[in-house]
């Protein structure tokens, strides 16, 4: 319990959840994701048998992970999927294309494995890439192939990020049954990557034997603070590289580090020792209005028969694809599981309105001030839904949003600023360095779009080319501000 | 209620269609969203939010000065609820005067600002001074500027400021001895024992000190608000217990007051009151707590805030030893307001460097 500060724990039901598999398809459609952004064109055609982990799309021109079939069956079309932006989960007008096939056989691969231990790190890389793991990262996974935009020599630092603390959040691997499988995931990629540190950063230490892990001089054990914001990836990294390099921006791997789920090293053990290819994902559904559970399911088989028939797609609930602090609305629960999916989140939709609530003690209602009666209540049970709880107003510069960002920036200064126009004002407050933890959106209490205006500001930082605003004067002695993006339209690309 | 609901969207959209009432849709759409809560579901990212909001952050602050609005009540009179009430009546019209102009939302702040203002005043401010007093804050102090956010100055202070400047024998040549024991002035409407000085006053002129406590339980002249140090350091206690203020302005007010006129009635005995005198005399107490820590009006950042801090010590010390009025709170606090986009802009030249110069 904490008297100052954001305790979001409060929020936690963590239930045990529920671990199950869901493979019993009757048509699945592969999405054609070659990692970051790109789409792969199919190998395939309609009416074509496919065996289960056959690649069926690949580019070897453009930097890119093959897809694979995920059951056996037979093509029955290409289809076009909605895509989404990944940072902001706006839909976007291209389409991702996507194969559909007529399942004829659940069964999973007969592969066979290698001996890890006496492979050639070269032949470990082949194998991920085969397996279709190496999409994973912000910038692919370095082979010998074209995955990555960086070569397998530049990786320092590869950080497994197993931190789940967003509230509801579930780990996808159980670390107790499915410990050994994972630790040895993790030393077939500290042999994969031989020129690494392999980081595995866990929230809270659960099992005794995470020592054992941390005995081997090429894997380090960090447990970090169990704070909402841990869990992003670049708050991490910022441990690991220290905030100097962050903030020079740039890929994480411009800096060598590379960042990959928790999944990764369990798919590692899967696709090396046992010869399954990354085929079946794991999906973690969680949130007050559900019942808690994992699934593990063939990738490209619709999100909702994944969850199970008794998860709907209601009304009255947000399902979230992410943590409910950064995730984004998932609108379509028919979309197939892709291999990036980790978490859904369920939160109930706030019910009518409520009478002067604003008067109401809040014994159940979690915040950041205390002015709540809940603040003397920690321990009972705070209400979750998704309403905003009040409505938007002009700032009143209360200071809060600055005060919980995890990478001391000011939120609030950047929307004034940004809101203005005013570039070089705000590429000074340095919005790059933002994790996109949403807090300062969760504490204010204008209900202003904090976060979602830092994500903008980052987006529109001057990149190599030096967008420099030029300042002109008008006839009435005016500063008028022209920026490069101004003639071209604000957002593009510059060439 | 969910007729009553029902019933405030009819007649907000007939408003809206009607071409007549149009312009007062949003004073019923302010009223509605006064009354219920809208069940919006946040539309971006995070869709788990704080259940904070303005209506009850200005909430907490009335809350907060409730105990001494009350206090007021007791040592002067049912009179000093009357000025709270002109002042809630006169300023509400004008700021609804404005929204209808403006055709923007009404917005919570002035829910703090209806009640700070009476405790600025003496006690025997006739009504209708308050009236044009809270009047003069509303539009001079906050709505020329845009309205609440986009002030400069603390609206409270400026009508305060301008009742003094503008009727100087009424708001700072009498005032009433405050009642005590008893049901004291819930009984009775209005005090009229009248004497000439506050204990500050009566420092300034004669180099007497009033008895400590006195000054902290609240048996002194003066302000309203400011009678019983006692109310007004729980009320801050409060609020900074809830968040709702930040504790490092007033710490570092009235530590610099502190430290100031411990050196100063060192050096020039005569004219610089102790401290402990210092801070439980006057309004320091009550502007350091409600209003130095406006969040609109004071700098945001925290090394700002400290900085914010130790110049309304220095200069309310300074204004009370070496100026004509014996009070210098409203002054420093006014003043340094001004300066508070400055120290904020300090800090952030200090921590983010200066702003890029144009690309040549």
């Amino acid at each position: 319990m904490k008297i100052f500060g954001l305790d979001l724990q409060q929020y936690e039901t963590k239930k045990e959840p529920d671990f199950r598999v869901r493979d019993k398809l009757e048509t699945i459609t592969v999405p054609l994701k070659g990692g970051f952004g790109t789409s792969l064109s199919p190998r395939v055609e309609v009416g074509d048998e496919v065996e289960a982990g056959e690649i069926i799309a690949r580019n070897d021109d453009s930097t890119s992970t093959p897809a694979l079939a995920s059951l056996a069956g037979e093509v029955i079309e290409i289809v076009k999927l909605d895509s989404y932006h990944e940072e902001t989960g706006d839909k976007l007008e291209a389409k991702v294309p996507g194969i559909k096939i007529n399942v004829s056989s659940n069964q999973g691969t007969n592969g066979s494995g290698v001996d890890w231990e006496k492979e050639k790190p070269k032949n470990l890389r082949e194998l991920l890439y085969l397996a279709g793991l190496t999409s994973f990262g912000q910038t692919g996974v370095p082979t010998e192939f074209n995955s990555s935009l960086f070569s397998p020599t530049e990786v320092e630092h590869v950080l497994i990020n197993g931190v789940k603390t967003e509230p509801f959040v579930h780990h996808l691997i159980d670390y107790g049954e499915e410990f050994t499988l994972f630790k040895t995931g993790l030393e077939i990629l500290a042999r994969a990557f031989p020129k690494s540190q392999i980081h595995f950063v866990l929230d809270r230490n659960t099992r005794e034997n995470l020592e054992e892990l941390s005995s081997s001089q090429r894997i380090k054990i960090h447990i970090v603070e169990y704070e909402s914001y841990m869990s992003k990836s670049k708050m991490l990294a910022r441990n690991i590289l220290g905030e100097e390099k962050l903030d020079e921006g740039g890929y994480l791997l411009d800096h060598g580090l590379l960042v990959l789920p928790e999944i990764f090293p369990l798919a590692a053990y899967r696709a090396v020792v046992e010869g399954t290819p990354f085929i079946r994902g794991r999906l973690s559904l969680s949130g007050p209005a559900t019942e808690d559970r994992v699934v593990e399911t063939p990738i490209g088989a619709p999100i909702k028969y994944a969850l199970g028939e008794d998860i709907m797609d209601k009304a009255e609930e947000l399902t979230i694809m992410g943590g409910p602090l950064s995730g984004n609305k998932l609108e379509n629960l028919d979309l197939p599981v892709n291999k990036n999916m980790d978490s859904l989140v369920q939160l109930p939709k706030p019910q009518g309105s409520q009478v002067l609530a604003w008067l109401h003690p809040g014994l159940g209602k979690n915040s950041y001030t205390n002015a709540f009666f809940s603040a003397l209540a920690p321990n009972r049970k705070k209400v979750a839904d998704s309403g905003l709880h009040g409505e938007e107003r002009p700032c009143v510069y209360c200071g809060w949003c600055s005060d919980v960002c995890p990478v001391d920036i000011l939120p609030f200064q950047i929307l004034k600023t940004y809101d203005h126009g005013m570039v070089d004002e705000v590429n000074r407050l340095q919005p790059q360095r933002c994790v996109d933890c949403g807090l300062c959106s969760y504490v204010c209490p204008s209900k202003l779009p904090l976060s979602e205006t830092v994500k903008r500001a980052k987006q529109d930082q001057p990149g190599e080319n030096h967008n420099y605003v030029e300042y002109e004067e008008d006839e009435e002695g005016l500063m008028s501000v022209i920026t490069p993006e101004d003639e071209k339209g604000r957002g593009e690309e510059s060439e | 209620m969910n007729r009553l609901e029902r019933l405030m969207s009819d007649i907000s959209s007939y408003t809206e269609d009607n071409p007549y009432l149009q312009h007062i849709t949003e004073v019923i759409d302010t009223v509605r969203s006064i009354v219920f809560e809208p069940g919006v579901s946040a539309d971006k990212s995070p869709f788990l939010r704080d259940y904070i909001e303005i209506k009850r952050y200005m909430f907490a602050v009335v809350l907060a000065v409730a105990p001494a609005a009350l206090a007021s009540i007791y040592f002067y009179g049912w009179r000093a609820l009357a000025m709270i009430v002109v002042s809630y009546v006169a300023g509400g019209i004008a700021e609804v005067t404005f929204t209808l102009i403006r055709k923007e939302e009404i917005t919570e702040g002035f829910l703090v600002t209806g009640i700070l203002f009476p405790l600025t005043l003496p006690p025997n401010t006739p009504l209708w001074m308050v009236a044009v007093g809270i009047i003069v804050g509303v539009i001079l102090g906050k709505e020329v500027f845009g309205g609440t956010g986009y002030n400069i100055f603390n609206p409270a202070l400026v009508g305060r400021v301008f009742l003094t400047t503008t009727f100087p024998v009424a708001t700072s040549s009498e005032w009433l001895i405050p009642m005590t024991g008893g049901w004291a002035g819930f009984k009775q409407f209005s005090v009229d024992t009248v004497t000439s000085a506050t204990p500050l006053g009566v420092f300034a002129n004669s180099g007497t000190l009033a008895p400590l406590r006195d000054l902290f339980f609240g048996n002194i002249p003066g302000c309203l608000g400011e009678s019983s140090a006692l109310l007004v350091l729980a009320g801050g206690i409060f609020m900074i217990l809830a968040r709702i203020i930040d504790w490092r302005v007033p710490v570092s007010y009235l530590g610099s007051v502190f430290l100031y006129s411990a050196l100063g009635t060192y050096l020039w005995p005569n004219q610089v009151a102790p401290p402990v005198f210092q801070l439980l005399a006057g309004g320091l107490l009550f502007g350091a707590i409600y209003m130095a820590t406006d969040p609109v009006s004071s700098p945001t950042t925290k090394e700002a805030k400290w900085v914010y801090g130790v110049f309304l010590g220095v200069m309310t010390v300074s204004i009370r030893a070496f100026s004509g009025y014996p009070e210098g709170v409203t002054y420093s606090i006014l003043l340094m307001n001004m300066f508070a986009p400055l120290f904020d802009e300090m800090v952030m030249t200090f921590r983010y460097g200066p702003i890029q110069k144009p690309y040549k």
